[in-house]
């Protein structure tokens, strides 16, 4: 395992995204694509190395040298990598989801082939970056990198409204961001001064029991907004329903699959790991607003009109799912919130590639106008009824094992409070059935029912389309028969978080 | 006979400076042909470098103070003076059209513009506040006249407005020197600063800082003077508003920084008013900034703001924030004239100052969009390129002076989406691509400006992937102010 290199895995796409700007490089939509394409697999199956080694006693760590010196060291921060459970789960997520998103632009995508896929493998660089930054400099210089590839993917090759769309994520974000670097700033200058070091480093930052409790909550608001905005989390949600709504297929599958995570990862990183007592105080809370983002984005989940929204939403839904397994602050409720990050990536790639797959059809998402379109796609069709079986949690699926973890861990999170945390995790789940209702409803509205004739001659998918949706399908099946492969990987990195944040 | 060891120690620079605008001067006189105006670039710019050159000779360990302590020399000057050199000389690079637009006029053109230089060079290095006001005046002198050299009425309105406000922020100034002078009776640097050692600062000294603050806060468009810089910007030709949004900037806060550590350092409430000042003033510009349909509008708005968010860090007075605030600078040099350089590309490309005409061109000039592209995000603070490690850096300045300061944080950091706004606006229009109107080029060769442009967009990215040593160059500087 010495031999496998971070920095290599970190920043082999942005270099390869570099080599699509030199002039010598045809511009030929073909090579374009398929240079794209086979690096992605190369970068997955690199990836899938760091998981073949993994050992969880030893974490990869690796440091970037440019002439001699490590990030900026009159500061205190270095250019330095590591990689744990939870890293690793993502960084290979990233890539696969990343190599399913360039197979999937084939169809998409009509114009500018080397602006996109260059933008598209620099994005993987700060996605990867965010996942395996083992500094808090580092955490956010990837973090904001990561917005200028997204606003130019949203916008240039969007549809509809996507210039403002794309504008709106934009701005979003970077509050969002930026409220978050104050955190950093804050957190970086305490610790500093309390433990008499100049670093940066996750694993140098030290407060607790030294800091005030009151500051530790008030760094620990600064950083959860920034969080929260990603996540999102419902007051700051406004802008993913049309970010998802105007991005190609593939991007809304980066969004869905990645970038709301990037919002959980932080949160784990940060407000459990480094802020623990804060945590403490301010969980019961959290928990409510998890709820509530369950509650509220799946009733609007099921309101909507356009096939795509309904994704969105549900994916809103999703996050506060997750959520409240991290607060629950007991194994079964952090496996679970985990678990459930991995699996509603998946989910929501493959829910919102079949979205992409029917609007490239039928040119329209209003779901009273599309309906009956499993006989004229019955591959499709068989595929999206899967996908929603896992989304809304039926077993042998990997909704169903995460959806279990955390509600269970839920039930048993240990808080005293004055609202009885049980009865709110009840409401939650007899809300649950909405999800239920806004998938089926979406199954039920697009492709049973009688067929207009204007969608008879409409093809079914194609072999590209085919591969990536049972690919993905493939590893929901796998994790949801075995998912003692996935929690023995995340399990040790649980161990430490609850030991750190326990009560 | 002393004085004339002082021009040998540290007043060679200026000298060489001096022969340039009599060189010109004369030229203008005697030789005012036509035929020769590309001539007085030269001139310039070998007499910059020169007197760069020259900047490695002069004492400055320890302090030296010359001419009756009224001009002095430390790392610090010595620096400031470099990168205002730099910086003009790449403002000079960036003449030709607004030169070649009045051709008969080049000569004086560029005595005027090395006299602004030369103006700003001493300004940094003053000691006393007689000195600062005629070397201030001796500046704005020199920018009525260059921002009157365009043609057309606007530059001559600009210019007036220029000269009355100016007017205004000098008198003020000079009476808050006058109150000073009555509380002190001196006017040295040094003098002032042993009496407050001796004596306790009472409110009469508040304002009088304050009144001498309002001189400079005028070069820099904060918040009661502020309104002047849009039209000026606008009235002037763009290498002028590049001028004027970099050296005049850097030579202010060269001495605001000095008058802070040392001469104004006696007031409690002084840094707060300071500090509301700057609020109010990033809060105005980028708001105003987000309605500007012409892109000089847009930048002059922009630097306000940038200045503002320096007087942030520099007004809660440490070593640590004097260095991070001379990093801005630095940095900030170069992506704005990188900025400036394009937009004049693209108005010599005969594309007009509106906003909405900058588009259809990314993919005709690829390479220009890029380096526009890299100067517009560092503005905006994105990763990888100078302007993020400057953001972070002067953020954690302020982070460092306290929680008390957290409210100005967070304003600063909403003021700074809102500017992630309109930068962003440029860099996508330059994407669109609008079907019914023709495939536009911008034309990039033989053209310094183009030049400049890469250079400067070459040095954003060098500087926000490798700051460090740069870090520790400012951290020294700072020590030594």
């Amino acid at each position: 395992m010495d031999n496998l290199s971070l920095n290599l895995l970190i920043f082999s796409p942005i270099a390869a995204s570099l080599l699509f700007f030199i002039p010598i490089f045809r511009d030929n939509e073909v090579i374009i694509r398929r240079f794209a394409k086979t690096f992605a697999g190369l970068h997955f199956a690199y990836a899938m190395c760091f998981c073949v080694f993994f050992n969880s006693d030893v974490s990869y760590f690796d440091e970037l040298f440019l002439f001699g010196q490590s990030g900026i060291q009159s500061l205190g921060i270095r250019t330095a990598f590591a990689m744990d459970g939870l890293s690793l789960v993502m960084v290979v997520l990233s890539s696969f989801l990343f190599f399913m998103a360039t197979i999937a632009s084939k169809t998409v995508i009509r114009k500018r082939h080397k602006l996109y896929y260059g933008l598209l493998l620099a994005l993987e660089t700060a996605v990867i970056g965010v996942f395996t930054s083992a500094d808090i400099f580092m955490f956010f210089l990837f973090w904001e990198l990561e917005l200028i590839p997204m606003y130019f993917l949203i916008s240039l090759w969007g549809s509809g409204n996507s210039q403002k769309s794309a504008m709106k994520f934009l701005l979003y974000t970077f509050m969002g961001s930026l409220f978050l670097l104050i955190g950093i700033l804050l957190l970086n200058y305490y610790s500093d001064t309390l433990n008499q070091q100049m670093t940066s480093l996750f694993a140098d930052i030290n407060v607790v029991d030294k800091l005030p409790v009151n500051i530790q909550i008030l760094i620990s608001i600064l950083l959860m907004i920034g969080f929260f905005v990603k996540l999102p989390i419902v007051p700051l949600h406004t802008w993913l329903p049309n970010a998802h709504c105007d991005a190609p297929a593939p991007i809304s599958i980066l969004l869905a699959g990645l970038l709301l995570k990037m919002g959980a990862y932080g949160f784990i990183k940060f407000n459990i790991l480094l802020l623990p007592d804060a945590f403490k105080i301010i969980a019961p809370v959290l928990i409510i607003l998890a709820v509530i983002n369950i509650i509220h984005a799946g009733l609007c989940a099921y309101n909507q009109k356009d096939i795509k929204k309904i994704i969105a939403y549900s994916s809103i839904s999703n996050m506060g799912i997750v959520m409240l397994g991290l607060c629950t602050n007991n194994e079964q409720g952090a496996v679970g919130g985990i678990f459930h990050m991995v699996s509603h990536g998946l989910i929501c790639a493959g829910l919102f590639m079949i979205v992409g797959i029917i609007y490239g059809r039928t040119k329209t998402r209003d779901i009273n106008a599309i309906s009956g379109l499993a006989s004229v796609m019955p591959n499709l069709a068989i595929l999206s009824v899967l996908f929603s079986f896992a989304a809304v949690g039926v077993p042998l699926l990997m909704g169903f094992v995460s959806e279990f973890l955390t509600f269970w861990g839920a039930f048993n999170a240990q808080y005293e409070t004055v609202i009885y945390i049980p009865l709110v995790v009840l409401c939650a789940l007899s809300v649950l059935i909405l999800s239920t209702a806004y998938m089926f409803k979406f199954l039920h509205k697009t492709f049973f029912g009688i067929i207009d004739d204007s969608w008879s001659i409409l093809k079914d998918i194609s072999a590209h389309e085919f591969i990536i949706l049972t690919s993905i399908m493939g590893v929901i099946i796998f994790f949801g028969i075995h998912p003692m492969s996935l929690v023995d990987i995340i399990k040790p990195f649980v161990d430490i978080m609850i030991e750190s944040a326990g009560i | 006979m002393n004085s004339t060891y002082d021009i040998w120690n540290i007043f060679i620079p200026c000298i060489i400076l001096l022969i340039i605008i009599a060189i010109q001067a004369v030229f203008a006189m005697v030789k005012n042909n036509i035929k020769f105006y590309k001539i007085a670039k030269w001139i310039s710019v070998s007499g910059i470098i020169l007197s760069f050159i020259s900047l490695f000779d002069v004492q400055f360990e320890p302090i030296y103070y010359a001419f009756s302590d009224s001009i002095m020399s430390n790392t610090y000057t010595i620096f400031m003076q470099a990168l205002i050199l730099i910086a003009a000389l790449i403002c000079v690079l960036l003449t030709k059209k607004t030169v070649a637009s009045r051709r008969n006029r080049a000569f004086n053109f560029h005595a005027v513009f090395m006299s602004a230089v030369l103006a700003a060079m001493i300004l940094v290095s003053v000691n006393d506040y007689l000195t600062m006001f005629v070397s201030m005046e001796f500046l704005s002198v020199a920018c009525y006249f260059l921002i009157a050299f365009n043609k057309g009425t606007l530059s001559k309105e600009a210019s007036f407005k220029y000269l009355l406000t100016n007017i205004v922020a000098s008198s003020v100034f000079l009476f808050g020197v006058s109150y000073l002078y009555g509380i002190t009776s001196s006017v040295n640097f040094t003098e002032i600063n042993d009496y407050y050692l001796q004596n306790t600062a009472e409110w009469m000294y508040t304002i009088s800082v304050l009144f001498i603050a309002s001189g400079l806060l005028f070069k820099l468009a904060i918040f009661p003077f502020a309104n002047w810089i849009l039209d000026i910007y606008e009235g002037s030709s763009t290498s002028v508003a590049a001028f004027l949004s970099v050296v005049p900037k850097i030579a202010v806060f060269g001495i605001l920084c000095r008058l802070l550590v040392f001469n104004f350092s006696y007031s409690f409430e002084f840094p707060l008013i300071l500090l509301i000042l700057a609020s109010i003033t990033a809060v105005w510009a980028n708001l105003i900034a987000i309605r500007q349909r012409n892109i000089k509008r847009l930048l002059a708005a922009s630097s306000s703001a940038n200045a503002s968010y320096m007087i942030f860090a520099a007004s809660l007075v440490s070593v640590y924030n004097i260095s991070t605030v001379i990093f801005y600078l630095v940095t900030y040099v170069f992506m704005n004239l990188g900025v400036f350089a394009a937009v004049i590309l693209l108005e010599n490309s005969a594309f007009s100052n509106k906003l909405y005409e900058f588009k259809n061109f990314a993919y005709t000039n690829p390479a220009f969009c890029f380096a526009f592209l890299v100067s517009l995000l560092g503005l905006a603070g994105m990763p990888l390129t100078s302007g993020f490690v400057a953001k972070i850096y002067l953020l954690s300045a302020i982070a460092k002076s306290g929680l008390i300061f957290l409210p100005f944080l967070i304003l600063l950091v909403i003021v700074m989406v809102i500017s992630m706004y309109y930068y962003i606006r440029i860099a996508k229009l330059m994407f669109v691509k609008d079907d019914n109107q023709e495939e536009r080029y911008v034309i990039c060769k033989t053209e310094s400006a183009s030049v400049i442009l890469y250079i400067c967009a070459i040095a954003t990215i060098a500087f926000g992937i490798l700051p460090d040593k740069i870090i520790e160059i400012c951290k020294i500087i700072a020590y030594n102010i």
